[in-house]
């Protein structure tokens, strides 16, 4: 009798230990189904659609205007950033904004909805009025010299004026930057390149 | 035992393996030459009190219009107009601000768009609510199509008439685009040997 419970409560152990190494394997295996998520919100795999959305732009005139914008404001983007269209999968929105060295220049921005295909895809550049057309003053004190530009730097205007300047990215982005949204950068073929998301 | 040892490590470097397998696209782009971020190197000019004191050369300006000059009968009369020669693609908007020296003191008529006369109101804490600075001519919803080369010059185009406080002897003053429905392809600016330009569909 003795002998037949010990060799059940072994086999039970036995038993148990079967069950336990079998829920370990599912649930090591469960991960498969779920995929991990970055802080901005994106997954592995949604990062590589919004990849292959921005890549659709190289070697586009898209490509040529934001390098152009870049060379006339004399900065680089302040803000890039892409974003899923909500309720349209495969849509996505693409935000790019230049703050201007110069206070003569304007801010720019360019918004893009990017559907895949390029003759659906809307691409549009807007600015702000610039802060002054005019140029330097000649020696009498009085005119401007037309053939010169404002060389004040938009830096000169302190603290504020950069309170402004990230008031008006945040502004012309609308809902771009709500998650799942990821940052992007520029590079130097005009190519968009999406960051990690961390 | 083994077996299921073996099974269990097998179930998690699989799982491993394929949560993590899909890497980011991004990280197959090259990194390098052309495909680095971009960086911008400005002028090497002297900076002194928030301001350059001399000539930046070369000057970075867009080369979007192309304007002619019509004077017509009246004192101070004119008509501009503006052509798209710009590779960004359609203008939508754009703001003209008269030479030095002259005042628009009315618009008389433009070919397409909405057109007013604007500037900066408020100056001095708008205490002087009558004073406006660096007067200029905004035009809105104006869709100037975009060349199909910007060596042609067959943009869109529009006219506005005007008169001016002053003589107007050239157009020697800023455009500047406010806005552009930018276009996918490129457009050149030059034609190849054998190719034919697409004519655009009309202009102003």
């Amino acid at each position: 009798m003795r002998i037949v419970r010990h060799l059940t409560t072994r086999a039970a152990a036995v038993r148990a230990l079967l069950l336990l190494a079998a829920a370990a394997g599912v649930l090591a295996l469960a991960g498969c189904g779920s995929t991990p998520v970055a802080p901005d919100g994106l997954s592995s795999k949604d990062r590589k659609a919004a990849q292959a959305a921005l890549d659709v732009l190289q070697d586009s005139n898209i490509a040529t205007q934001l390098l152009n914008v870049t060379l006339q404001v004399e900065n680089v983007p302040a803000a890039c950033q892409i974003r899923e269209v909500p309720q349209q999968p495969g849509t996505y929105q693409v935000y790019v904004f230049w703050i201007p060295w110069l206070a003569v220049e304007p801010y720019v921005w360019v918004t893009m909805n990017l559907t895949g295909d390029p003759h659906t895809s809307t691409f549009q550049l807007e600015t702000t009025e610039p802060i002054l057309p005019g140029g330097r003053l000649n020696k009498d004190g009085q005119s401007i010299n037309r053939a010169s530009i404002d060389t004040t730097l938009l830096s000169r205007y302190g603290a504020e004026q950069a309170k402004k300047s990230q008031q008006l990215l945040r502004e012309h982005g609308g809902d771009v930057f709500t998650k799942p949204s990821a940052k992007c950068q520029l590079l130097k073929n005009g190519s968009l390149r999406l960051l990690p998301g961390a | 035992m083994v077996a299921v040892c073996a099974a269990i490590v097998g179930g998690v470097v699989a799982a491993l393996v394929l949560t993590t397998g899909a890497s980011d696209s991004s990280a197959r782009l090259p990194t390098t030459g052309e495909w680095a971020p971009l960086t911008h190197s400005r002028p090497k000019v002297p900076i002194i009190g928030g301001g350059i004191p001399v000539e930046l050369e070369p000057l970075k300006e867009r080369k979007d219009f192309g304007t002619t000059l019509v004077t017509l009968p009246g004192k101070h009369h004119y008509e501009i107009t503006f052509i798209n020669i710009s590779d960004a693609g359609v203008i939508n908007s754009f703001q003209w601000y008269p030479p030095l020296g002259v005042h628009v003191t009315r618009l008389l008529r433009s070919s397409r768009g909405h057109c007013t006369l604007t500037g900066l109101t408020g100056f001095g804490g708008n205490q002087f609510p009558g004073v406006v600075l660096y007067p200029n001519i905004l035009c809105e919803g104006v869709d100037l199509e975009a060349p199909t080369c910007t060596c042609l010059g067959n943009g869109g185009s529009l006219s506005i008439a005007f008169t001016a406080d002053a003589e107007v002897k050239a157009i020697a003053a800023a455009i500047k685009l406010r806005t552009a429905t930018l276009a996918f392809d490129r457009i050149p600016g030059f034609l190849t040997a054998g190719t034919t330009p697409a004519t655009t569909t009309g202009s102003g």
